[in-house]
């Protein structure tokens, strides 16, 4: 009883630890590959490489001073960036990482599996924390009494709520295929069959849209559209809370690839169940994928110009959900039927 | 264990519900509401309830409260009132408030606190989904379908009237 809680009090540790070390870095590998696409050199000066700029910038905004604004309202604008970060940091508990393994402990093997928490509607629990986040923008720009606050906060809100709804129907869509709401159950499913990239090939392509829009990226990011807005709603911040928003976006766009990858890309499995491929242990192939969908974050955010609010909410409700909808009902028609 | 975990979480959720009504600011009554539903939830959560837990939160707090959130930003600041026109209603509320609490808890502790409680107040089937969907959509599909008829004139009427002023 107590070893297992030790256990699960190591995994916590070692996967929080790792999660904010990439939170950390992701913005140093984004710097470097946007600077190598834009033919600028990026980050070089810290260290070999630029290796420690993470580091530096991380020490500089600890130490930079703090403004609230003088008519903010006070607990809001502080307690936004933490629900910010916390909304995003909490659907990593349930993500699963990889296969069982045994631990040595004392002499007599332990069987731990690679997950933190393992409920039975996990991925429910992802969508619900997920749409927490909301508060966290909303708050920030409605505390800071700034207008380009309020107008980022407003976007963000809009475009959250309705990329959610679109989200939501092809987690439905997948789970109805997978029969099961949990990540770890999803996975085992697509041990025995294929892929769920395969027969959902169109999910896939309306959740990676859905994604872009829910973590505020390129081409996405009206809400902190520095043409329009400064930077949306985190103008008013500074120091330690300016930071804090960054790693909430950073571990949002985490936690989506690791959603992805479990859902889609069949977790930890490796591609084909054949010699060479399954030599390499689980949480590896898990590991790669999400690089992979980290990656291709970066690359879009190099590559595509900013969509108008229009057309982002046009894709939204006169494209994507229907298609999303439609793809719903057929693959309820088909999972009846076969 | 798991009595005293449901009984910081009721007390939190109390609490919290206390400063949702008297907040004086509105955008603070609704960060003690959101506090309310995570409060209910992590009671459903410890309950080993966690199909519940999470439609509370996505219904309730990912949903609902929003909409809150919208209406207070359209709004705007409502002005405060300086001097409270209510102030001996105030008062009584506060005192039946505070009887109701020792009450309930006079006899919910208790209850809670009883050598296996624990045991009793664990309700597994809850969580189990295919149970549930058999419930609403088998055993219980007729009032399930009514409610959301019931939903549907609420939507189709509320937008009636908000028509009829535009035009």
């Amino acid at each position: 009883m107590i070893l297992t809680i030790i256990l699960i009090f190591i995994k916590i540790v070692i996967v929080f630890s790792v999660v904010m070390g990439l939170v950390a870095y992701i913005p140093y590998v984004e710097r470097k590959l946007i600077g190598d696409m834009q033919r600028r050199i990026g980050p070089s000066v810290v260290g070999p490489f630029g290796i420690f700029q993470p580091i530096a910038d991380g020490l500089k905004l600890l130490f930079k001073e703090e403004v609230i604004p003088l008519k903010a309202d006070k607990l809001l604008f502080v307690l936004s960036p933490v629900i910010v970060v916390c909304a995003a940091l909490l659907g990593i508990c349930v993500i699963p990482w990889g296969d069982y393994f045994l631990v040595d402990c004392l002499g007599k093997p332990i069987i731990s599996l690679g997950y933190i928490a393992n409920i039975n509607v996990s991925l429910l629990f992802i969508i619900a924390v997920s749409s927490l986040g909301v508060y966290g923008i909303v708050f920030s720009g409605w505390s800071s009494n700034s207008k380009y606050s309020l107008l980022g906060g407003i976007r963000a809100t809009s475009q959250l709520i309705s990329y959610e709804i679109t989200g939501s129907v092809v987690i439905l869509t997948v789970a109805l295929s997978a029969k099961s709401l949990s990540l770890v159950e999803i996975v085992n499913y697509q041990k025995s069959s294929v892929w769920l990239i395969i027969p959902q090939i169109i999910g896939f392509i309306i959740f990676l849209i859905c994604g872009f829009a829910e973590t505020n990226r390129i081409p996405f990011d009206l809400p902190e559209a520095e043409s329009e807005l400064v930077s949306g709603y985190h103008t008013e911040y500074s120091s330690m809370k300016f930071a804090m928003f960054y790693m909430g976006e950073y571990a949002h766009i985490l936690v989506f690839s690791c959603l992805i990858v479990v859902v889609f890309l069949g977790g930890w499995l490796p591609p084909f169940n054949i010699f060479p491929f399954n030599l390499i242990p689980g949480t590896l192939w898990f590991g790669l994928k999400v690089s992979i969908f980290v990656l291709l974050f970066i690359w879009v955010r190099a590559t595509l110009p900013r969509v108008r609010f229009d057309q982002l909410m046009n894709l939204n409700w006169k494209i994507l959900l229907p298609v999303a909808f439609a793809n719903f009902l057929i693959s309820a028609i088909l999972v009846i039927a076969f | 264990m798991l009595a005293y975990i449901v009984f910081i979480l009721s007390l939190i959720t109390i609490i919290s519900s206390v400063f949702a009504i008297i907040a004086k600011k509105p955008a603070n009554s609704i960060i003690f509401f959101l506090i309310i539903f995570l409060g209910t939830a992590g009671i459903f959560f410890v309950l080993q309830a966690e199909y519940l837990g999470i439609i509370q939160i996505i219904v309730y707090a990912g949903a609902l409260l929003v909409v809150f959130v919208f209406a207070l930003i359209l709004v705007g600041d409502i002005p405060v009132y300086k001097k409270n026109p209510l102030k001996l209603q105030k008062t009584f509320s506060i005192i039946l408030v505070l009887i109701f609490i020792t009450i309930f808890w006079s006899q919910f502790g208790i209850l809670l606190f009883l050598p296996g409680a624990s045991n009793l107040i664990k309700f597994k089937e809850a969580s189990d989904i295919s149970l549930i969907a058999r419930l609403l959509l088998k055993d219980y599909l007729l009032p399930f379908e009514l409610a959301s008829v019931i939903l549907l004139c609420a939507i189709i009427g509320s937008l009636y009237i908000a028509r009829k002023e535009a035009d």
